[in-house]
């Protein structure tokens, strides 16, 4: 079956065309050894036999991105496991005379295409008047087909035209020799750029109204005072939805996980595979299908404004303060997402186009406060901070809270100054984007998108996160207390061996063998620790979240440590990567094992610094 | 001049992009920022007053002021 390419300028319509013509049928993966998203799909819907790839845009065929790369290879016959004969070039119709370069560049190598000259409607109904006669001579006699992607109009067209140009050639072109250098020349751009104004003179009829309503409504959302404000108001309402939409779905996978597990225990005798089931295998793929909600909802508003036209704007009002620290203004969705959950954050880290910044967002993301640091957090403040009032209104506990929010993102702030300085001094980083027109968002497209990121995570993450959380589940249970054990099973597991194992080298930071043994089941998951510390003291609860439950537990940490401890341990949490689903997230997000063994040095080794920092202050 | 001193909500034309003192390179005529064209200065950030957002041709782009001051330009008609 023969490859249809998709090509374009960035925002011209592609993944419109690509979205209606294969409806739900689309593979997402990453190309071989970099993190450039490949969409790839069938054609559905439609009476026709083709394989879709969307790939990146790109404005000219003089590329510089690693993105734009994979599209130019994709032109030249450099891929070697598939290769398009056929290529779909999307145009703009609002927005014609950007496009012709790269039209123009196709035509020149003797690449076989069609155009779909989509936004037809939108071109018209703004006064717009184009000769597609003309416009397909000039381009080499490209067959030039009106299209309304997000209404399905022109697509039996477009598609016969592929089909009739398929029966023509079977041929791929090749990169014609020093072709790479010969278009930077500054002669032949000014010699294309020629081209295009002669092409747009014969073309162009009618000239295209401005968008009165992307002017009127930019006046408002770019507006020196309610700009920043309808800015921050988003995102505390982006931050506000995460939590309120997944909140009742995160309860429901809970309590059917629970209610499963419960199943299971009165089902099956005790033992070794009754506890497998249920402390592994249950627990296992229920941690990881509770992220679900979190990521399905953030892809959700994300995808909405990016349609809708506004990630653009807000990476526009932000770009300053960020660039301070060498990230992007896009980099604020991931990291204000990161403080529910460091899982889609990272993931969000995608609408970041250079590669650098999206891999400095992703290892920064999880040194922000996501919400499993929270019972951790309400655990040692309780045991550590008097309940007093400061100024006479403000709870301490309250302000010590606040001061851990702002560690976190002041941390990772500083991670990514100094990562920057060090890594990437001259990084090629600009801002220069396009802003363009407000669209009504598809809705039908964007939940579409947003539950495959949930399917994808699901698919390309679970795996590696079930299979440590099997690691951890092995090193808690094994060996069993023996029969007339006094303590915890958890006392006589491999864990406990290896928190005995570890404590001297994390007694510079006042931590004994307990407190390290209770790391071990932590790094499932931060809140595991409340449990795991309640498990190690032997403190009976029905519920961890019961305030009697914490109340004891803390007088036993205050009873049992010093204040240099609990400190050194919450700093501990700031830091440290407890929790695996961040390494398996990051593993499929970076397409390589190293960056998550670099996240896990890196922020191991300063948690381990500034705890260490902590003890000695104080002791 | 250069496009960074504009005034705001003035035509001018572009003379000269100097591309080579610039990591964005091949984007500025790529995003048709190019000698000859008529550029408008339409808005600057909120506070810090850079990024800038300008009209050129059929589209609005957002660049820096860093970026914007490798453009030379002339008010039109002079």
């Amino acid at each position: 079956m023969s490859l249809v390419g998709l090509i374009g300028l960035p925002n011209s319509g592609k993944s419109s065309i690509f979205n209606e013509l294969t409806k739900n049928r689309q593979r997402v993966a990453n190309f071989p050894g970099i993190t450039v998203e490949k969409k790839l799909g069938k054609i559905s819907g439609y009476d026709f036999d083709f394989n879709l790839i969307d790939l990146p845009g790109v404005y000219t065929l003089d590329v510089s991105t690693l993105d734009e790369k994979v599209t130019r290879d994709y032109l030249f016959k450099k891929v070697n496991d598939e290769q398009a004969s056929v290529f779909i070039l999307v145009i703009d119709a609002t927005n014609l005379k950007k496009s012709i370069y790269l039209a123009a560049q196709l035509n020149e190598i003797g690449q076989k295409f069609v155009i779909a000259l989509n936004m037809a409607d939108l071109a018209k109904n703004r006064g717009q008047e184009i000769d597609t006669e003309v416009l397909s001579k000039k381009l080499g006699g490209a067959p030039v087909i009106p299209t309304v992607a997000v209404q399905g109009k022109g697509m039996q067209e477009l598609l016969l035209a592929v089909k009739k140009l398929s029966a023509q050639t079977n041929e791929t072109v090749e990169l014609p020799k020093d072709y790479q250098k010969k278009i930077k020349a500054p002669a032949y751009i000014k010699e294309k750029l020629d081209f295009v104004d002669e092409v747009v003179k014969a073309v162009i009829l009618k000239k295209i109204k401005k968008d009165a309503f992307t002017e009127k409504l930019d006046s408002v959302v770019l507006h020196p005072f309610w700009g920043p404000l309808i800015l921050g108001v988003t995102l505390i309402a982006i931050f506000q939805l995460l939590f309120s939409w997944s909140d009742p779905f995160m309860g429901m996978i809970e309590s059917f996980f629970e209610f499963l597990s419960l199943q299971v225990t009165t089902i099956l005798p005790d033992g070794y595979l009754k506890s497998l089931i249920v402390d592994g295998v249950i627990a296992g793929v229920g941690g990881i299908l509770v992220f679900l909600p979190h990521i399905v909802f953030l892809f959700v508003i994300i995808y909405f404004l990016e349609d809708f036209g506004y990630l653009g704007r807000a990476a526009f009002l932000l770009d300053y303060i960020m660039r301070k620290v060498g990230l992007p203004g896009k980099s604020v969705v991931p990291l204000l997402s990161s403080h529910a959950c460091a899982i889609p954050g990272i993931m969000s880290a995608r609408i970041i186009e250079n590669p650098f910044q999206r891999m400095l967002t992703i290892m920064i993301s999880p040194l922000t406060t996501c919400s499993a640091r929270l019972p951790v957090y309400t655990l040692l403040i309780a045991a550590i901070v008097p309940d007093t009032k400061v100024l006479g209104f403000l709870g301490l506990p309250g302000l010590v809270l606040f001061a851990l929010y702002m560690f976190g993102i002041l941390s990772a702030f500083a991670v990514a100054y100094i990562a920057r300085k060090t890594y990437a001094p001259t990084s090629p980083s600009y801002l220069m984007m396009e802003l363009p027109p407000y669209r009504t968002p598809r809705i039908v497209n964007v939940l579409r998108g947003a539950l495959q990121k949930g399917w994808i995570f699901i698919k390309k993450a679970g795996s590696i996160i079930l299979v440590l959380s099997m690691i951890i589940w092995v090193l808690v249970s094994f060996p069993k207390a023996p029969d007339n054990a006094q303590l915890p099973q958890i006392h006589y597991s491999y864990a406990a061996t290896i928190g005995k194992t570890f404590e001297p080298i994390f007694s510079p930071l006042g931590f004994d063998w307990k407190i390290t043994t209770a790391l071990i089941p932590s790094f499932a998951a931060r809140e595991v620790l409340v449990a795991a510390m309640g498990t190690v003291f032997a403190i009976e609860a029905e519920d961890v979240e019961e305030e009697a439950f914490i109340g004891s537990l803390s007088h036993t940490l205050t009873d049992e440590y010093t204040l240099a401890t609990l400190l050194a341990l919450l700093v501990w949490f700031v830091f440290a990567p407890q929790c695996i689903a961040t390494f398996g997230v990051i593993k499929k997000e970076t397409n390589s094992y190293k960056m998550p063994l670099i996240f896990g040095a890196y922020t191991l080794a300063l948690a381990y610094f500034f705890s260490f920092l902590t003890y000695i202050i104080l002791s | 001049m250069v496009l960074s001193e504009a005034k705001k909500g003035q035509w001018y034309i572009i003379e000269e992009v100097d591309t080579a003192s610039s990591h964005a390179g091949s984007r500025y005529y790529q995003l048709g920022i190019i000698a000859g064209e008529k550029v408008m200065l339409k808005r600057c950030a909120p506070i810090f007053k850079d990024p800038l957002l300008i009209q050129i041709s059929d589209s609005q782009l957002a660049l820096t002021k860093a970026e914007a001051a490798l453009i030379k330009i002339k008010a039109l008609g002079s």
